[in-house]
Parts: C-alpha cells; sequence; structure tokens
C-alpha cells in the first residue's frame, strides 16, 4: 500500500468519527466498533508476542527441554493466571478469590512503598522559610514560599472537620482554603481544554495539510 | 439588554463552526507568536545536556493514537536532542501501542542525525509489570527485558553490552498522558537516576509537585512543552505548527465564557 492510499484511510476514518459532531449516525456506529475491534486484537497480538511469549512461554519451553527441574514455577504461573476467569462462573467463582488476594495483598505492599517514596520528599519540600535571605530576588522567593504555606494551612483547615470555627476571624481561614480549591479546580479545567483541543488540532492539521494539501506541509 | 441577555444562548453548532475557523486559518494564513520557554522545560533541556555519554537513557513512550497531538511533538523533540548530542537511549513502552509510534519516530530522527539502530539506539518493545517490573528493571536489566522489539536478545545488541542496571542509566524519560509515579518512587527514591516526565497537559496540575520537591528533573507540558523545547534545540516541528491554532482556539474560549458571563448578568437584570 502506497502513503497517500494510507492517508485517505486515515481521514476517511477521522471525517466518520468526527460526524458524531452532527449527530449520531450509523457510520459513526460503525467505524466506532472497527475501532473497538482493531484495538482488541492489536492489544491481544501484542500481549501473546511482546509479553506472554518471551517472558512465558518460551521460558517454560526451555527450561522443559534442558530438564530444568523448576520448570513447575511457570506453570504455576499460568494457573494463578487462569483463576481469575473464574469469576465468570457463580459456582467456581471463588477460586478467582485467591487469585485476587495475592494480587491485592502484593499491590497493598507495593503501593505503601510507593505512597511513602512519593509523599514524604513532598511533605518535607512544604516546609519552606516564610522569609528567604541571601539569596537574588529575597521579596519574590519570600513571597513565593509564604503563599505556599498559607495555601497548605488554608486548604487544610478547609477540611478539618473535627471542630466548628466559632469567630468570625478564624472563619475566613477556611474560606481563604475553599477559594484556592476553586482556583486550583480552574487551573485543572483550563488544562483540560487544553489537551482536548490539541486533540482535535492534529486531527485538522492532518487533513488539511496531509489529506487536502492546503497550507505548508 | 435583551439582545445581550441572548448572548448566553448561542446554538452549540455555531460555537463549532467558530472553533473550527480559528483552528483552520493558521493551516492557511502563515502566523508566527513568540514562544517563551518555562521553567520545567528548561529544566528538562538543561538536564539532557548535562549528561554523560557513557551511559544509556530508557525512553520511555507509553502514549497511543488517542493523545498523538500532544505527545508525538514532545517524542520527537527529546529524541532529537538526545541523537543530536550522541546519547544513545532505549525505548520501551508500558501500553501495547506506544513502542511502535517511538520506533517510527526514532527511525525518522536517526536518519536525520544519521544514527543506527542497535548502536546509537533500539526498542526493548512492551514491558508490562508496572511498579514490579520498574523494581526488576533497576535490579537486572538483561533479564528483564531479554528481547528487543524485534525479537533481537538483548546481549546481541552492540549499545546494550555492559549495561547490566539502573546504574548504567543516566536518565528515565516517562511520556505518558499522565506519566507512571512509580519511577520516581522506585527508581529516583531509591537509586537517584534524574527523571523527566512529558505529559498531556490535562494532568500538568497533578504532576508540578514533583518540580517543586525535586523529584522531576524536568517537566513537559503538552502542545506548549513540545514547542518550548523545539524553540531550545532551534527548529519548528510539530509544535510549532500545532501551537498556534490552539493559542486561538484558547483565546476564543475566552471571550465566549466572557460573553456567556454577561449573557448571564443581562439576563439575570431583566428578570
Amino acid at each position: 500500500m502506497n502513503l497517500e492510499l494510507f492517508i485517505w484511510v486515515e481521514a476517511i476514518c477521522t471525517l466518520a468519527i468526527f460526524s458524531f459532531l452532527f449527530r449520531e449516525n450509523p457510520v459513526y456506529r460503525l467505524f466506532e466498533h472497527i475501532f473497538l475491534g482493531l484495538t482488541i486484537g492489536f492489544v491481544l497480538m501484542k500481549t501473546w508476542l511482546e509479553v506472554l511469549k518471551p517472558k512465558w512461554w518460551d521460558r517454560l519451553i526451555y527450561c522443559i527441554e534442558v530438564g530444568d527441574p523448576h520448570f513447575w514455577i511457570w506453570i504455576i504461573a499460568f494457573i494463578l493466571g487462569m483463576m481469575w476467569y473464574f469469576q465468570l462462573s457463580r459456582r467456581w467463582y471463588w477460586i478467582s478469590r485467591i487469585a485476587i488476594g495475592i494480587s491485592l495483598g502484593v499491590g497493598a505492599g507495593m503501593e505503601f512503598k510507593n505512597q511513602f517514596m512519593l509523599i514524604m520528599p513532598q511533605i518535607t519540600a512544604s516546609f519552606k522559610p516564610i522569609l528567604v535571605r541571601n539569596t537574588q530576588g529575597m521579596l519574590q522567593f519570600s513571597f513565593n514560599n509564604f503563599f505556599m504555606v498559607f495555601t497548605i494551612v488554608a486548604v487544610l483547615s478547609y477540611f478539618f472537620f473535627s471542630f466548628e470555627f466559632k469567630y468570625k476571624g478564624m472563619q475566613l481561614l477556611p474560606r481563604a482554603g475553599r477559594l484556592l480549591l476553586m482556583i486550583s479546580f480552574g487551573a485543572f479545567f483550563g488544562n483540560t481544554v487544553m489537551t482536548r483541543f490539541a486533540v482535535f488540532i492534529d486531527r485538522i492539521q492532518f487533513l488539511i495539510q496531509q489529506w487536502l494539501h492546503i497550507g505548508g506541509g | 439588554m435583551r439582545l445581550l441577555a441572548k448572548l448566553q444562548e448561542i446554538p452549540y453548532r455555531v460555537v463549532y463552526l467558530l472553533v473550527l475557523t480559528v483552528i483552520i486559518l493558521p493551516f492557511v494564513i502563515e502566523l508566527k507568536l513568540p514562544v517563551f520557554v518555562s521553567n520545567e522545560t528548561l529544566m528538562a533541556y538543561n538536564t539532557i545536556e548535562q549528561l554523560p555519554d557513557t551511559q544509556i537513557v530508557i525512553f520511555v513512550s507509553s502514549w497511543d493514537a488517542g493523545i498523538k497531538g500532544e505527545l508525538w511533538p514532545q517524542t520527537e523533540a527529546l529524541m532529537r536532542h538526545l541523537m543530536q548530542r550522541g546519547i544513545k537511549f532505549a525505548i520501551m513502552s508500558q501500553i501495547a501501542q506506544g513502542a511502535s509510534f517511538a520506533e517510527e519516530i526514532a527511525e525518522r530522527v536517526a536518519k536525520l542525525y544519521n544514527k543506527k539502530y542497535g548502536v546509537d539506539w533500539c526498542n526493548w518493545g512492551f514491558l508490562t509489570g508496572d511498579a514490579a517490573m520498574i523494581q526488576a528493571l533497576a535490579k537486572n536489566i538483561p533479564k528483564t527485558v531479554q528481547k528487543d522489539f524485534r525479537g533481537t536478545p538483548l546481549t546481541d545488541i552492540p549499545m546494550m553490552q555492559g549495561i547490566e542496571d539502573i546504574s548504567d542509566v543516566s536518565l528515565i524519560i516517562d511520556i505518558d498522558y499522565g506519566p507512571r509515579p512509580e519511577w520516581i518512587s522506585f527508581v529516583h527514591g531509591p537509586y537517584g537516576t534524574p527523571i523527566i516526565f512529558g505529559c498531556a497537559s490535562i494532568v500538568s496540575s497533578t504532576l508540578f509537585p514533583y518540580i517543586d520537591s525535586g523529584q522531576l528533573a524536568g517537566l513537559l507540558v503538552g502542545v506548549r512543552g513540545a514547542t518550548e523545547y523545539e524553540s531550545l534545540l532551534g527548529y519548528r516541528g510539530m509544535g510549532h505548527k500545532l501551537i498556534i491554532p490552539q493559542s486561538l482556539a484558547h483565546l476564543l474560549i475566552v471571550i465566549l465564557v466572557l460573553l456567556g458571563n454577561i449573557g448571564y448578568l443581562a439576563a439575570r437584570k431583566l428578570q
């Protein structure tokens, strides 16, 4: 297949998916199902060729061929993997729980280590000096640090439910925390718009420049 | 006042048409906008500039067609920089499609710098197992990876000779829709290997704390990060092509939000 044909196929697929912007239609649904089928087939093929075959099947066969007495480890891996599929049976569902239990135990242990290594440096990085001395841009650094520490305290106070903030002055802090949270949600939403546009613009660029050959390629 | 109140009732198809117009326009008429490099992009650039050429870089490329618009230009810019500097790198992916996209980009960039597969770069392909795989990789690279994307044993790849564990790796680059923090906790934490993330803009807000705490050596945010990196390298690539329509589209959204609010206030006054 030449490149031009590839570009035409890609353009038709893109337009078929974009047709949803006008309204739900059979062409969109057809292409949606084609993509789903392609993705599942592709992932299955990749998982077999690049994961299961070299990292499990080939090793099992090799161990059997050379007479390695530890070949049963790979058979246990297979049995454990197969246990997940008992979820599909009401009668034998309990077997899948063994595999789930092992996965949960291993996962929880790793996650504990993961979170500890991730969060601890961030907690220590939160303790910043409010007054920065002997640095160029002392005022800027001091303001940044003060603002960061204030934000942490304000947001934490917003999520403090143990007692009520009765005094008016004290009520200002959780309110400021809520306001700062709203600002951060705004930043999240702005970034969401940015990503959605980038994905859309990439397709438009393809249609305009590579398919229709308008403007600089 | 009634006319103003109607501003909050702009039909969505009119909005689509306006968005489409501002996006198409820069592809037809050439427009240029200045690029200002942000601190997190500059950090990534400086980290690669200071890398020794005696160790390899692990280039994790875990993105697929759905986010190509943001992450293709990032991957290309970083690969260009690595090849320009003569730093050897190994591609790997934690999703099925990722390694194929990275392979395509690496082949294109390799032609520009006259680099060879297996000598200057290689592709380990799809590696599953997340945290467990990352920990195993840090301890023993040949045993964890075994074969490359094309089925060649790692021991037969020239650039992989003498590469045993994480001490032979100078940097980890993870380009992903939402890069995996496991690289930070299981590689940067215990071994101190620097890490650069490239992400979709949508998740960038969650990653900035890692810059502040020194856990990340750089961060590329969406198309903006890619464009900034391209300008640091002195070329106009895919990032530059996409950033202008994106900036115009953002401007349009800001205007529409303002108009919608004016319409809302006018409608309230009418009541």
